[in-house]
């Protein structure tokens, strides 16, 4: 019955090629990259700069197309929706806020409050515009994208089991609900939740050091 | 507001991941609204996603891809209004729910004792969103579910099998748990329930009644 292809644990990726407004091809770290997407949307939002709303583009809109694919998007459907999330990026850039999460957070939530408006047809709550509470949490956190960056891949590949891994994958990636989740792996509702919750716990452990939870 | 009863763990995750039904988000949304705790959690939650997404591999776009998106930009008002539109309608249930004006709300009798107000167009799979205004000292008939039932206390108080409830307060339950709440408060209690299935009362007369009521 299980048709479903668990893709491998991510690979510790460090090169990636940045594609920008230059027409030859610059190749960085990927830390650097997403370190810089911060200044990226700092640009966006005070100058509403083309130059770099474009390279923010190329690091963002590739990873959020595969996002939509991996949810059951045709191609054609999400690349539609990966330009959908990047010109609200566009759009609400100055709501952008350093302080409280990373650029990839911020436009993962983006990306997948597009995806349940789009594809789920539901009405999105976590809309920014409906309450503005999560202001009132700023926290001075003194983030560093190379140690979390390295906390992640260490939690990836020692921390999770492949077990819970794979329903964190299918949550994150494929939209499947608990019920759905438990008739794909043919494992009881409650296996699932208590995977769940303990791989939450996990990342607790394994993530949540720069922060106060 | 002190809060001592949360979201459960799946169930934050399951909203960060966005996998939840339309009506338990709301729920959620409420819920986090109150709750400094499950919100960092959320918070860890959402940076983890992000991680992910960072990790997530490229598709190939089209070579044209940013200037289309560009020209978007450029020829018309980006936001669309049917967005505004969806975004008015939910900060109108929203604010329903926390604005703490709930004499406003057009209350319907669903028993004597216990008064309700269905959100219609918050759908939650089989089952539905709604208040129920529920007076001093009643007690809801011993009842097990199909599926979760989350409760989000939003005035008074009630006591179950688990504890206690007060304004901020959520029970997460699923088809494991049983309970009979009882409405400890002098005042109503208020709270906001979304359901994925029909409830499933222990006793055939009240599942007589609840052919009746519908609930």
């Amino acid at each position: 019955m299980n048709n479903f292809h668990f893709k491998e644990k991510p690979d510790a990726v460090i090169i990636l090629a940045l594609k920008t407004n230059n027409p030859q091809q610059e190749t960085t770290t990927i830390n650097s990259v997403y370190q810089q997407a911060e200044n990226l949307l700092e640009s966006i939002a005070k100058h509403q700069d083309k130059t770099a709303f474009e390279q923010l583009y190329w690091i963002f809109a590739p990873k959020i197309k595969s996002y939509m694919k991996q949810h059951g998007a045709d191609d054609s459907l999400s690349e539609e929706l990966a330009q959908e999330s990047l010109m609200q990026v566009w759009l609400k850039a100055d709501k952008y806020k350093p302080e409280l999460s990373q650029p990839s957070t911020w436009i993962f939530r983006i990306a997948r409050n597009i995806y349940i408006d789009k594809l789920r047809k539901q009405k999105c709550f976590d809309a920014d515009e409906i309450s503005n509470f999560e202001n009132e949490l700023s926290e001075n956190q003194n983030y560093d994208h190379e140690i979390d960056s390295q906390r992640f891949k260490k939690l990836i590949k020692t921390k999770l089991s492949s077990e819970q891994y794979q329903i964190l994958e299918l949550s994150y990636f494929k939209g499947l609900n608990q019920p759905e989740i438990s008739a794909q792996l043919a494992i009881p509702l409650g296996t699932v939740k208590s995977r769940l919750r303990l791989a939450f716990e996990k990342i607790k452990s394994a993530m949540g050091g720069q922060h106060e939870y | 507001m002190s809060i001592n009863h949360h979201l459960n763990k799946d169930t934050l995750l399951a909203y960060s991941a966005g996998t939840l039904y339309e009506g338990f988000s709301f729920l959620a949304k409420a819920h986090l609204h109150y709750c400094k705790t499950c919100q960092h959690q959320l918070d860890l939650a959402n940076h983890f996603a992000g991680n992910l997404l960072e990790k997530n591999h490229d598709s190939m776009m089209n070579d044209n891809s940013f200037n289309q998106l560009w020209d978007k930009i450029q020829s018309k008002d980006a936001s669309s209004d049917a967005s505004k539109a969806i975004i008015k309608e939910i900060k109108n249930d929203f604010s329903l729910i926390i604005n703490n004006n709930y004499d406003d709300i057009p209350w319907s009798v669903l028993v004597p004792g216990i008064q309700q107000y269905i959100f219609t167009d918050i759908h939650c799979d089989q089952g539905s969103v709604r208040l129920l205004k529920i007076k001093s000292g009643i007690q809801i008939p011993h009842h097990s579910h199909n599926g979760t039932e989350l409760t989000l206390i939003l005035k008074g108080s009630y006591e179950d099998e688990s504890g206690e409830y007060y304004p901020g307060d959520l029970s997460d339950l699923d088809d494991s748990n049983c309970h009979q709440p009882h409405v400890n408060s002098t005042e109503d209690c208020i709270c906001l329930i979304a359901t994925e299935q029909k409830l499933k009362f222990s006793s055939p007369f009240n599942r007589l009644l609840q052919v009746a009521v519908g609930l």
